[in-house]
């Protein structure tokens, strides 16, 4: 759909005046006093989509470094992108870009002209994505080395969970029991980066919540027995290969 | 050297979710089933499962995986505390081409319940590919609101690899609640 | 869900002279508490004393018993299954597969203590004949 789009030349004059449209809104950088509607820093930004993404309501646009990427439509779960590199993917770009990411609120009208036609994408797995890739998370990241508990509310749609039988395995847990990064690390076995993306991205689409633990830093709980998993599980796993 | 165990696991839901495919799909031939012909007007299947389908797969530690498809209709349902008993784990299956599934996984769900209300589950939804607008949030909720928070899992039941991931999706389950239950 | 409220049931006249028949097996040996007529897939179709709250049910169970009956029996390679019996303390229960042209349809007798086995048996299989005789034939 996206190819027969290109070639139609009203798509490709829409996309030259959409470039040019925005090439002239202003650019905010992290420090300058910014325009009304725009965000950028990693923390006010995160704090923002994961409000989008609760309301389901509004529009938005994502620049980065001068270079608007994404049209954002939270009503109903899409996202455009604009210009997509070819290589790396527009995730991994905002991902890795994240704190220097702005976002511009768009109303209904302006969003409107500037998606018209174009190709619509469901937008939290490109939110689950962007997340995944890290980056710039200062935050996120100082709360969860502090040990803070990672409380999922609910399962996240498994179209975001793909076949990741790790993110599964974390989302059980995560369901039945607020736990640190570390807790899940050796509960489940994995290893840090994976919880860390995993929470990144589940706490960006909204169905997590961490909760930094008040006054000094507790040591991480032990954990009181080996983990030996469920053995039923492992040996389904097992039986799966390494497919699973 | 132990015992070999058991572990078994049960697949309840409507008549027509695709229970028996499931079992088939992962046990292949070897299923015994007790299907027979199909009286009622109001489905067009040919066959209906009477009393359960069975089949086993050897894990690879010597243990033995059971599985137990059941029937979905209401009049059977003295069958589903029977075969409910010691289960590791449960399916239940929905079809999300009928407009009403939530309130048919109702049914499922109060057999949990009432008769095994700590064993991890799973939901599958099948046939969306008939209804790509079916509310997967409102099953989800129905789930939490009638028996605890609950994957909800898109599969087709004909297809080998999403009832694997359904599967998987479930030893997450029963994983989790053997770590938190040792924890807790 | 399909739950049965559009199952295919007997006419009135077939289901009042099946009934019939039903009433003069129970009559005709000691100890048949109820008898019922069921389609292979469970639904109550005759019922010596459809007053009684349970034929559904009853007939829902059958099938599932015979089902599973008929399972065990190709396992076993034993051939067609023709008759499961239960027996209790208290009573004992006869399950009979009718062979038809179409599906088969299935014959439960309940009984107490009084009854003697044979006796039941072969009152419940010429009450077989006779059900399928009003039902045209097998």
């Amino acid at each position: 759909m996206a190819s027969s789009l290109a070639a139609d030349p009203d798509h490709r004059e829409r996309r030259e005046s959409l470039s040019s449209h925005v090439a002239s809104a202003p650019v905010v950088q992290p420090g300058m006093p910014s325009t009304p509607g725009a965000i950028s820093g990693s923390k006010p930004l995160t704090r923002r989509l994961r409000q989008y993404v609760w309301q389901k309501s509004g529009h938005a646009m994502l620049s980065l470094d001068g270079q608007p990427r994404l049209l954002l439509d939270f009503a109903h779960d899409h996202g455009i992108a604009l210009s997509p590199p070819a290589s790396p993917s527009l995730a991994q770009v905002l991902g890795e870009g994240f704190g220097r990411i702005v976002l511009q609120e768009l109303p209904q009208e302006r969003f409107d002209a500037l998606a018209k036609g174009q190709f619509h994408q469901p937008l939290r797995p490109i939110l689950w994505q962007v997340a995944q890739h890290g980056g710039d998370w200062d935050d996120l990241g100082r709360r969860l080395l502090r040990h803070a508990r990672i409380r999922l509310l609910r399962w996240p749609d498994f179209r975001l969970l793909a076949h990741q039988h790790d993110g599964f395995r974390l989302c059980s847990l995560l369901l039945k029991k607020p736990c640190t990064v570390e807790e899940c690390r050796q509960l489940l076995d994995l290893d840090a980066n994976t919880v860390e993306a995993f929470v990144r991205s589940a706490y960006l689409c909204g169905y997590a919540m961490v909760e930094t633990p008040d006054g000094t830093h507790e040591k991480a709980p032990a954990v009181a027995a080996p983990p030996t998993g469920s053995l039923l599980a492992r040996m389904w796993r097992s039986l799966r290969g390494p497919s699973a | 050297m132990n015992a070999p165990r058991e572990h078994k696991i049960v697949v309840l839901g409507a008549m027509g979710a695709g229970k028996s495919t499931l079992v088939r799909a992962l046990a292949g031939d070897r299923v015994v089933d007790t299907d027979v012909a199909n009286t009622d007007t109001a489905s067009d299947k040919l066959s209906t499962t009477v009393a359960m389908d069975y089949a086993d797969i050897d894990l690879p530690n010597g243990d033995r995986l059971r599985l137990y498809g059941t029937p979905g209709q209401a009049r059977f349902d003295f069958i589903w505390p029977v075969l409910l008993q010691g289960a590791s784990g449960v399916l239940v299956l929905a079809d999300a081409s009928d407009t009403a599934f939530v309130d048919a996984l109702d049914r499922y769900l109060l057999a949990l319940r009432e008769h095994a209300p700590a064993v991890p589950a799973a939901i599958g939804l099948s046939k969306l590919d008939l209804a790509p607008h079916a509310d997967l949030e409102a099953c989800t909720t129905r789930a939490a609101e009638v028996l605890r928070a609950l994957p909800v899992v898109p599969i087709d039941p004909r297809s080998d690899a999403a009832v694997m991931m359904l599967m998987d999706v479930l030893m997450s389950e029963i994983e989790a609640m053997e770590l938190v239950g040792l924890h807790a | 869900m399909p739950d049965g409220q559009s199952a295919r049931g007997l006419g009135e006249l077939e289901r009042a002279n099946v009934e019939r028949r039903l009433r003069e097996f129970s009559a005709s040996v000691d100890g048949v508490r109820t008898a019922v007529v069921a389609s292979v897939d469970g639904f109550a179709l005759a019922q010596s004393n459809p007053s009684t709250a349970n034929g559904e049910r009853l007939a829902a169970m059958t099938s599932a018993m015979l089902a599973l009956a008929a399972a065990i029996g190709r396992e076993l390679a034993l051939g067609q299954l023709d008759v499961l019996m239960l027996e209790s303390e208290g009573g004992k229960v006869l399950m009979l597969a009718l062979k038809t042209e179409h599906a088969p349809l299935l014959l439960m007798a309940a009984c107490d203590h009084r009854s003697v086995i044979g006796n039941v048996l072969w009152s419940a299989k010429e009450c077989g004949r006779n059900v399928l005789a009003e039902l045209g034939g097998p």
